[in-house]
């Protein structure tokens, strides 16, 4: 779970113009994981992109990751 | 363009995949050495093709472009001619890049440079890495989808921190790059086979980057044309012979 909230963090921290308003929280219940991404209102589209087509990107990443651990994880984005 | 010394192919067996290798070299046999990269293997979980690379005889694989450079070929002390890869400032970016997004997933992985092929389209000269590691097909997923995710990740990354765009071509484990010459080969024999019979053939969908690989081989071919049809992941070529004048009038 940690490893999934870094993952989130170095993304995101890489697409955006001010990194040090990403903030990512993570909370698991059982085999599901729920990461939540924060970012400057301004540039949500940075971690979105035309048709959400950045954030996917970003799923199909932590859903590597989340199932190499055997977890299911859902990532939600917020500005 | 110059006849190639070297390929390496990837079928559903090793005598498939050599008999395609030489069906592009142009050559027999007995005039190349024959490596077996994998062995095809049957799994439970994923069925493994051979790979095989076929080298013709006497003739080291030509320099290829690496890492948005020319390859420089040298003479070794052998006598061979090997290129070297002077990666450039770019090359170096997305190696890092690449490196720190798979290090972050947890995967422990070497990301080298790797040629490209020269797609001829506008816009900043397309860079090249491969990775290597250990247990990495999940990086390429179903129809290399996870692998286009992870390029395009890495676009947007290396793109932010150079300033300016560019473009990457990222593999894993030569993935594309076998794609491609087996796409490649494909391509060839059916259009032979088009052109023979007159009929039209149609490929099985492809995604899109492998669609793009067949109408480029088949871009100059005077007997065939081709086209896409279809939507989403049902996507496909159709190789069609060209109109020909009717010899009956």
């Amino acid at each position: 779970m940690e490893q999934l909230q870094h993952l989130v963090e170095y993304m995101a921290s890489g697409l955006v113009d001010r990194p040090e308003e990403v903030h990512v929280d993570s909370r698991r219940r059982g085999p599901a994981v729920s990461i939540h991404l924060r970012v400057a209102e301004d540039e949500l589209g940075r971690v979105i992109g035309k048709g959400g087509r950045i954030a996917k990107a970003m799923r199909t990443m932590v859903g590597v990751v989340a199932a190499r651990q055997g977890l299911r994880a859902n990532l939600e984005i917020e500005g | 363009m110059d006849r190639r010394n070297s390929v390496e192919i990837q079928a559903i067996s090793v005598e498939d995949a050599v008999r395609l290798a030489l069906e592009q070299l142009g050559r027999q046999r007995d005039e190349v050495e024959i490596e077996i990269l994998a062995e095809p293997t049957s799994g439970a979980q994923e069925e493994e093709e051979a790979l095989v690379r076929v080298t013709v005889r006497g003739q080291a694989s030509q320099p290829s472009r690496i890492g948005g450079q020319r390859a420089r070929p040298v003479r070794s002390p052998g006598g061979e001619q090997q290129p070297i890869a002077v990666p450039d400032e770019t090359t170096q970016v997305a190696i890092t890049v690449t490196t720190e997004l798979l290090a972050a997933m947890g995967f422990q992985v070497r990301v080298v440079p790797q040629a490209v092929t020269d797609d001829e389209t506008d816009g900043p000269p397309t860079i090249g890495v491969n990775v290597l590691g250990n247990d990495l097909g999940m990086l390429i997923g179903r129809r290399g989808d996870h692998l286009s995710q992870l390029q395009y990740l890495v676009n947007l990354l290396v793109t932010r921190r150079i300033g300016h765009w560019t473009r990457v071509s990222v593999d894993v484990e030569g993935y594309k790059r076998r794609r491609e010459e087996s796409l490649t080969g494909l391509a060839g024999r059916v259009a032979r086979q088009v052109a023979r019979s007159g009929r039209a053939v149609q490929l099985e969908p492809m995604p899109a980057n492998e669609r793009r690989i067949v109408h480029l081989v088949l871009r100059d071919d005077p007997e065939v044309s081709t086209e896409s049809s279809g939507e989403g992941d049902l996507r496909r070529v159709t190789i069609l012979p060209k109109a020909v004048v009717s010899r009956e009038s």
